[in-house]
């Protein structure tokens, strides 16, 4: 039940820094692709609005909850839509910390992303990384994913704000997209994975990107739960800075 | 042979400093086995009464099937329903062992004041039942001083406080909740709480002590968001260490807000006599079962759900165990000791009985009896004494902490009659052991080598 | 029928191991006793009448030979059987008393009598009053064996083994222990009983100044009745 924050986090915070401009790369070098793959995973410094809405299939029931997502650089606000009972309700990606905001509560909750929030399985920390930023990549090999060949990478934890210690990275040679991630355990065993698609368009800062659409999470543990995450209706927004308080998420 | 205990005596008035001496090590390894055991009922009972009552995991904890082992996993699919608590609440009204029945729900989630969360993991509880179930005079004779919060009251006296909540003293703590709904209405402290408190400035919620009121998130057993309000209105220890920065306890309805549903993760049955606990756990399992309800029923002494109690007793058994065998080996030593060398002094008496007719068997039952009268009356001095000791130490007011309990509890040694009955059946026939042990070989001995014995 | 002994020893020997010796106690020792009989088994000390009277009193088996008792071979008999046969039909005394320190004279009496339940309370009270009064202890009935002289402890034995109204007394140096004058009175006293009570004496002594006051003498040698 956990993957529902999961992968909601995932959207949120696929945040990334600019890709360095100027000097000369060498043809492969791990830590652009990765830059790279979290800026078409939405990670945009620009700003964006979108919907995102995040479909948890657990025990053959489904349900899911509607976002309106503004994020720009490393913050992020979502306010659930659907369905009409939790409509309303935030929450507030904002230095590192993930903010629960809802109408009628006393005071927002912090949850930070090291926190478990229910169950075995760690929530809101799946994907709530920068991985250009929390990781160091490196290039290990090439695979084929679903008919595209792509670099596998290997990424190794290293700040606190990291949540695994390692993550399996599959970015495509054409596009330097992620196609797929495999979320590993201290002890090397596979918790979760996840795959991509990319069929929603934008045009930032004049030139045109292929963002993602679809995300799909499969929980490796238990009883293999699934989490749809689509994102939709992607505008280029540049949100002040303000809108990612706690104090204007509250009001 | 209905004169042999008259024999036996004027036999034991033989040799008085001997038989005194004897008569103490029985006498004092009896007090001795009788306050350990003491000990032994009164830490047992306070175990018990902990997981029974103080933890509210009753007599017998029901569970749907799987419910212990994977319903904090899947709660949705391991919960009791509205509809399977009341078929289950049916057949507990037909048994007539059943004292009381509580509902419960447990969840994990964070706790915020605002700034900072801490996990935490809660039981719920239906407010009256637990009051009764606190109020229990087993409760109050074995441990009244951890019934009662260490601060405010019980949930069942504030019913217009929304949400009211008691929370380990460790976690509020750790939230900076240092006062409680009745403190704060006494003296409410001056400023209010930002609705968004400024946390990077006041770190650690330095002024989360001018409100009581403390948020619980969770996520909801479909899988989404959710947050509920609670109020502290009492603090409490729990009784393990490791829980004691994480525990709340708040009501029912508060939890099952939380987590958006009407089920319960389990209930908790409590019977007049702990003794029913395993025979009717099978018994109520079979009943509700048939029922419609495949459940399971666990009695508190199942490691699954009183670890404490389980985890304990046998720490505490083999403790026991380990100094009363010492005892009982000192009193056997002693008997065997003391039967020998009087045996050694009367061998030839012993064959002047053989040939006056006495059987071997005659002869053996003289000296067994001898140690028995001499175990009992040993057993008598030596009960007086334990009581005397018991009473001056149940009087003295010390306290200690069993392993693992953060408070301390009144030390109390309480010797009941069954466990001194226990202990006396126990130690007269080992008395009476013993002396076997040490005659055996005398009476085997043939009449003529028991009269020419030379005896210096 | 009529022919049979009271007592008969046949050929009985007794060994008794010590380590590696073996010593030869009695060597094929046979004689008859009839009801009645007072007899003295006189020896030195080591001949062996210690042994002879513990087989004679059933205390003991032979290991060769047989000692039948009213034509029971005693041998034949089990343990209990035999303690049965001791308590009901033969009495004791023994050089050195042997009473029991914490009761007293009346208590010592009665000892036998307490593990036999044909007698009961009052014909048991009545038999020791009777035993004290024979051997004229009645003044010290309830002192303790140590407030008596050595020859008032002897006569409280006797008591005790004629309380049981045996057919036979077994008395192993009944008066080694005692002087001379103290001796001549504990003979007169049991041949009196024996005259008396007609119970079948046999006592041993190494003191042949005793050989004149018994009619029927055994003279043990070596483990063995030299006729
Ligand atoms: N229990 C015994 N074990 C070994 N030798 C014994 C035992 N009793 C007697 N004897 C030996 O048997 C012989 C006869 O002894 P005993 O019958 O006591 O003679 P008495 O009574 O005439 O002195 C002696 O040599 C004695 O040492
Ligand atoms: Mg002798």
């Amino acid at each position: 039940m956990s993957l529902l924050l999961t992968s909601l986090t995932a959207a949120l915070c696929a945040a990334a820094a600019p890709p360095a401009p100027g000097l000369p790369s060498p043809p492969v070098d791990a830590a652009s692709l990765v830059r790279d793959a979290d800026r078409a995973r939405g990670g945009l410094a620009e700003g964006i609005t979108w919907t995102v809405e995040v479909t948890s299939t657990e025990d053959g029931s489904a349900t899911t909850t509607a976002y309106l997502v503004r994020a720009r650089g490393d913050d992020a606000l979502a306010e659930v839509t659907a369905p009409a009972h939790a409509k309303g309700e935030k929450l507030l990606f904002s230095g590192g910390a993930l903010w629960f905001i809802k109408p009628g509560l006393k005071k927002p909750v912090a949850v930070s992303t090291r926190q478990k929030l229910a169950g075995p399985a760690a929530a809101g920390d799946v994907a709530s990384t920068n991985y250009a930023r929390d990781y160091a990549a490196e290039l290990v090999g090439e695979d084929d994913v679903g008919g595209a060949a792509a670099w596998r990478l290997e990424l190794k934890a290293t700040g606190p704000s990291a949540t695994y210690d390692r993550i399996r990275y599959w970015v495509a040679k054409s596009g330097r997209q992620a196609l797929k991630a495999e979320f590993l355990t201290v002890g090397g065993d596979v918790v979760k994975t996840a795959t991509f698609e990319y069929d929603n368009k934008l045009t930032v800062a004049g030139k045109p990107l292929e963002l993602i659409s679809r995300m799909t999470i499969t929980d490796a543990m238990g009883e293999g739960a699934v989490s749809v995450v689509r994102f939709g209706a992607p505008k280029a927004e540049a949100h002040p800075a303000s809108i990612f308080t706690l104090e204007s998420a509250v009001r | 042979m209905k004169h042999g205990w008259r024999l036996a005596a004027r036999n034991l008035g033989r040799n008085r400093r001997r038989n005194l001496a004897t008569g103490a090590s029985i006498a004092l390894g009896f007090c001795g086995l009788v306050l350990i055991g003491g000990y032994a009922v009164r830490v047992e009972r306070f175990l018990r009464t902990n997981t029974v009552y103080l933890q509210q995991v009753g007599h017998l904890a029901i569970y749907r099937d799987g419910g212990l082992e994977r319903g904090v996993a899947q709660p949705a699919r391991f919960a009791l329903s509205a509809d399977d608590q009341r078929r289950i609440t049916s057949v507990l009204g037909g048994t007539p062992e059943v004292e009381l029945v509580g509902r419960h729900l447990i969840g994990m989630g964070l706790a915020g004041n605002g700034c900072t969360t801490v996990p935490f993991s809660a039981l719920g509880v239906e407010p009256e039942v637990q009051a009764r179930v606190l109020a229990h005079p087993e409760v109050q004779a074995a441990s009244p001083e951890l019934a009662r919060p260490l601060r405010g009251e019980l949930l069942a006296r504030y019913p217009n406080v929304a949400g009211a909540a008691a929370l380990s003293a460790g976690l509020a703590e750790l939230l900076g909740k240092t006062r409680i709904h009745d403190e704060l209405a006494a003296s409410p402290p001056n400023g209010s709480a930002a609705l968004a408190p400024d946390c990077a400035v006041r770190t650690g919620g330095a002024r989360a002590d001018v409100d009581a009121n403390v948020q619980l998130a969770a996520l909801t057993w479909a899988g989404t968001m959710s947050a509920v309000d609670v109020e502290v209105v009492n603090l409490f220890h729990t009784p393990l260490a490791e829980t004691e920065d994480g525990t709340l306890v708040t009501s029912l309805a508060t939890l099952q807000q939380l987590y958006a549903t009407d089920a319960v993760s389990y209930l908790s049955v409590y019977l007049r006599d702990a003794r029913d606990a395993h025979r009717l756990a099978a018994a109520l399992e079979r009943a509700i079962d048939a029922a419609g309800v495949p459940v399971r029923v666990y009695p508190f002494d199942d490691e699954r759900v009183g670890p404490y109690y389980a985890g304990t007793m046998p720490f505490l058994t083999s403790l026991v165990g380990f100094i009363g065998l010492l005892v009982a080996a000192v009193v056997v030593l002693s008997i065997v000791n003391a039967m020998t060398l009087s045996m050694l002094e009367r061998t030839r008496e012993l064959g002047m009985l053989r040939a006056l007719g006495f059987s071997r068997g005659q002869v053996l039952g003289l000296c067994l009896r001898e140690a028995t009268l001499l175990a009992v009356m040993a057993v008598g001095v030596g009960l007086a004494l334990a009581l005397t000791i018991a009473t001056m130490i149940n009087h003295s007011g010390a306290r200690f902490s069993p392993p693992g309990v953060p408070g301390s509890i009144l030390f109390l040694l309480t010797p009941t009659p069954a466990l001194c009955a226990a202990l006396a059946t126990l130690i007269v026939p080992l008395a009476a052991g013993a002396a076997w042990l040490a005659v055996r070989k005398k009476t085997r001995a043939s009449v003529v080598g028991l009269l020419h014995e030379q005896v210096s | 029928m009529s022919e049979q002994p009271f007592l008969r020893l046949d050929q009985v020997h007794k060994r008794y191991r010590l380590g590696e010796t073996v010593v030869h106690a009695l060597r094929g020792v046979s004689f008859d006793l009839a009801q009645g009989a007072f007899t003295a088994v006189v020896g030195p000390s080591g001949s062996g009448k210690s042994t002879l009277l513990h087989l004679v009193g059933c205390l003991d088996e032979p290991d060769e030979g047989r000692v039948l008792l009213q034509g029971q071979d005693v041998a034949r008999l089990s343990d209990d059987a035999r303690s049965r046969l001791r308590n009901r039909h033969i009495g004791f005394i023994f050089q050195s008393f042997n009473l029991v320190p914490v009761l007293d004279v009346y208590e010592n009496v009665e000892l036998p009598l307490l593990i036999n339940p044909d007698v009961g309370a009052d014909e048991r009270r009545e038999r020791v009053l009777q035993a004290v009064r024979d051997v004229e202890l009645e003044p010290q009935i309830h002192q303790l064996p140590d407030k008596l002289s050595g020859g008032q402890r002897q006569r409280v034995a006797i008591a005790r083994a004629l309380v049981t109204h045996p057919l036979l007394v077994v008395a192993d140096e009944p008066t080694a222990n005692l002087d001379s004058a103290t001796t001549h009175r504990l003979i007169d006293l049991l041949l009196e009983l024996n005259d008396k009570r007609r119970v079948t004496f046999l006592f041993s002594t190494h003191d042949e100044k005793l050989m004149g006051r018994v009619a029927h003498v055994l003279h043990l040698k070596d483990g063995a009745l030299p006729s």
